[in-house]
């Protein structure tokens, strides 16, 4: 009886569809993120593509701005179940789409982890489906792998950004008590109220006002530092509180003003950006959402950006 | 004509998981490396996974190394991840287990899996307590179902040899790995984008001394790291091996290799260690090194550990 055998066939550009995403050839078919096929007649010596199972894995909607770097993985796993360890090569299906900080990867127990940085919203075409593929080195030109993602306006996915206008500015977008509408801030007093590497609380007075909106983001009792990255699972900030009154392993949020405030609050937030200096914080661009009482739709949201 | 086994969903597979002896591969199954996979019939392949069958969700847990020096505190990343049936990530709840308590801890026991998986670490025990040393299992299962192992991964426990581990340095280019308990640096960083900059500096021929420095492009990731080990206090030149019961750098006793690994705080080193691997030097510069080291401060609790390379 001839053997049948599975190969992974040769995906090439020509073979995509205009929309970007990658088509599998006559004869083929999709089985996860590979195109494969039966071909009875390939021959015996297999490529090393046709012996291992490899992974790539982003988020499904990457922001289209070369200022930002979207992490990419990839995995692969051999028939034994032990972690293969290729050199690769990533790829991508719509030339000028953008490019990756390091192309050629050696996969280690871990995978291998890279950045795709993409073009820019205001250039013609950049925006829209994408395809990213992962190939071995010793076959650059037939993926093992891939994902589909779409370029979109960075806003979606950083909401920080409607923030970033110029100047400080406190976006609003809400549906609760706290606050139900949609504002951004812009002439107002901001004033930081606690400036350190794991606590930022700033209040914001609009100009000709005495009623303000108070923002605390805290992780002392998550992690030593604000940095750059999302902060899930925030519970509530006590503002002014000891050490120690927040959740322990959850990092803290509380956005509240002009006598509206949560008893309990659940939400999640994001640093794009916190500096600090000897002269306390010189650079803040935040998003957040949260929750009241435990609620999961009405909610507050926004994002705000200060600069002393 | 060659047998093929079809790596199968596990979900089915190990529902008669022993969960106080570890995972035991259900009927109809076996264990082939780290994986339960199904005693199929008999399918004339020689090569992948059979195409043709059905897709089925699938969950993997890696570790940053399967070989593992038991010292009691190097942590090891644990990278998991799940993909449906349909090719998209799976987002589950999960909760990592081990199949015997005395081979260490996790810093989370339950995760969220995203798109990009979900990451935390492995704490080894250490070789000196019973029961610590061999072979163990990591175990991933859904928090709904956690009697149901999804995947699987073997360490070996050894005793302990190396200074700290390498693991994270190995993935390509610059990277500096610190992490830190305590007072002298409460925190874990691997800094990959920064400015770099190396020395090598001899005396009357000898190699005395190396000098690694990252300026990290993130205030987040810190600010002028740097990684300066020495022998002038030896009697041999600095070359790759281990050197243990350092003190800082340049102001080491006879008979003590020198270490300074610094953010931007000093401290005064004692009993350190480091392990240099890989040493190319070419004039007064580093063509390539990995350095691994433990760092601990006079008067301050805690260890700073991690790795330094430099190079391709």
């Amino acid at each position: 009886m001839r053997a049948r055998r599975a190969v992974i066939l040769t995906i090439i550009a020509a073979s995509c569809s205009p929309g970007g995403a990658v088509m599998c050839g006559e004869g083929t078919q999709q089985a996860g993120s590979s195109c494969i096929a039966i071909d009875a007649n390939a021959p015996a010596d297999a490529s090393p593509a046709a012996v291992g199972r490899y992974t790539i894995l982003a988020e499904p909607k990457l922001a289209a701005s070369s200022g930002v770097r979207n992490r990419v993985v990839v995995t692969g796993t051999l028939p034994d179940g032990s972690s293969a360890t290729d050199h690769i090569v990533l790829g991508f299906n719509r030339s000028g789409a953008g490019r990756y900080s390091i192309p050629t990867l050696r996969l280690g127990e871990l995978g291998a982890t890279t950045e795709f940085i993409s073009c820019d919203l205001a250039t013609p075409g950049c925006a829209g489906p994408l395809t990213l593929t992962v190939a071995l080195a010793s076959a650059p030109t037939v993926p093992v792998a891939h994902v589909d993602v779409e370029l979109v306006d960075p806003i979606v996915v950083d909401p920080a950004r409607r923030c970033l206008g110029g100047g400080n500015v406190l976006h609003l977008e809400g549906n609760d008590r706290i606050f139900s509408g949609n504002t951004t801030i812009t002439n107002a007093t901001f004033e930081v109220v606690l400036g350190f590497g794991e606590v930022f609380s700033v209040k914001v007075t609009p100009t000709g006002g005495t009623d303000a909106w108070t923002l605390t983001f805290d992780t002392r009792v998550h992690i030593m530092y604000l940095g750059p990255a999302a902060y899930e699972n925030a519970g509530k900030a006590v503002q002014y509180s000891p050490y120690g009154i927040e959740e322990l392993d959850h990092p803290a949020i509380d956005v509240s003003g002009f006598g509206n405030s949560c008893s309990e609050l659940s939400g999640r937030f994001v640093v794009r950006d916190y500096t600090l200096n000897g002269n306390g914080v010189q650079n803040a661009t935040f998003s957040f959402e949260q929750y009241c009482e435990g609620s999961t739709t009405a909610h507050l949201s926004g994002c705000i950006h200060y600069q002393p | 004509m060659t047998r093929f086994t079809v790596l199968v969903g596990l979900v089915a597979l190990c529902a008669g998981c022993d969960s106080n002896s570890g995972p035991s591969c259900g009927s109809g199954t076996h264990l082939l490396g780290e994986a339960c996979v199904a005693d199929e019939p008999a399918t004339p392949v020689d090569a992948a996974p059979d195409a043709s069958a059905p897709a089925t969700e699938r969950f993997e847990i890696r570790i940053s190394e399967t070989l593992i020096d038991a010292n009691g505190h190097t942590k090891r990343e644990v990278f998991v991840y799940g993909v449906r049936a349909d090719g998209s990530t799976a987002t589950d709840d999960v909760v990592l287990g081990l199949d015997r308590a005395s081979a260490g801890t996790y810093l989370r026991t339950t995760l969220t899996l995203g798109t990009l998986g979900a990451r935390t670490h492995f704490i080894p025990c250490s070789d000196t307590a019973a029961d610590c040393l061999g072979t163990a299992t990591l175990t991933l299962a859904r928090a709904s179902a956690p009697q149901v192992i999804l995947a699987t991964r073997s360490i070996q426990l050894v005793q302990a040899k190396h200074i700290s581990t390498a693991a994270p340095c190995r993935t390509g280019g610059n990277i500096l790995y610190v992490d830190g308990e305590g007072a002298a640096y409460n925190a874990r960083v691997t800094i990959t984008q920064a400015s770099w900059q190396t020395e090598a500096i001899t005396m009357n021929g000898q190699l005395k001394e190396i000098v690694l420095r990252a300026t990290p492009l993130r205030f987040i990731d810190g600010r002028d790291w740097s990684l300066r080990i020495d022998t002038y206090a030896l009697s041999t030149a600095l070359g790759n091996g281990y050197y243990l019961d350092a003190e800082r750098s340049h102001f080491a006793t006879t008979g003590h290799p020198g270490l300074d690994v610094s953010g931007g705080r000093g401290c005064t080193a004692v009993g350190s260690s480091f392990e240099v691997h890989d040493l190319v030097v070419s004039g007064d510069q580093v063509t390539s090194a990995t350095v691994t080291f433990e760092q601990h401060c006079s008067g301050v609790t805690g260890v700073m550990e991690g790795c330094f390379h430099y190079g391709p």
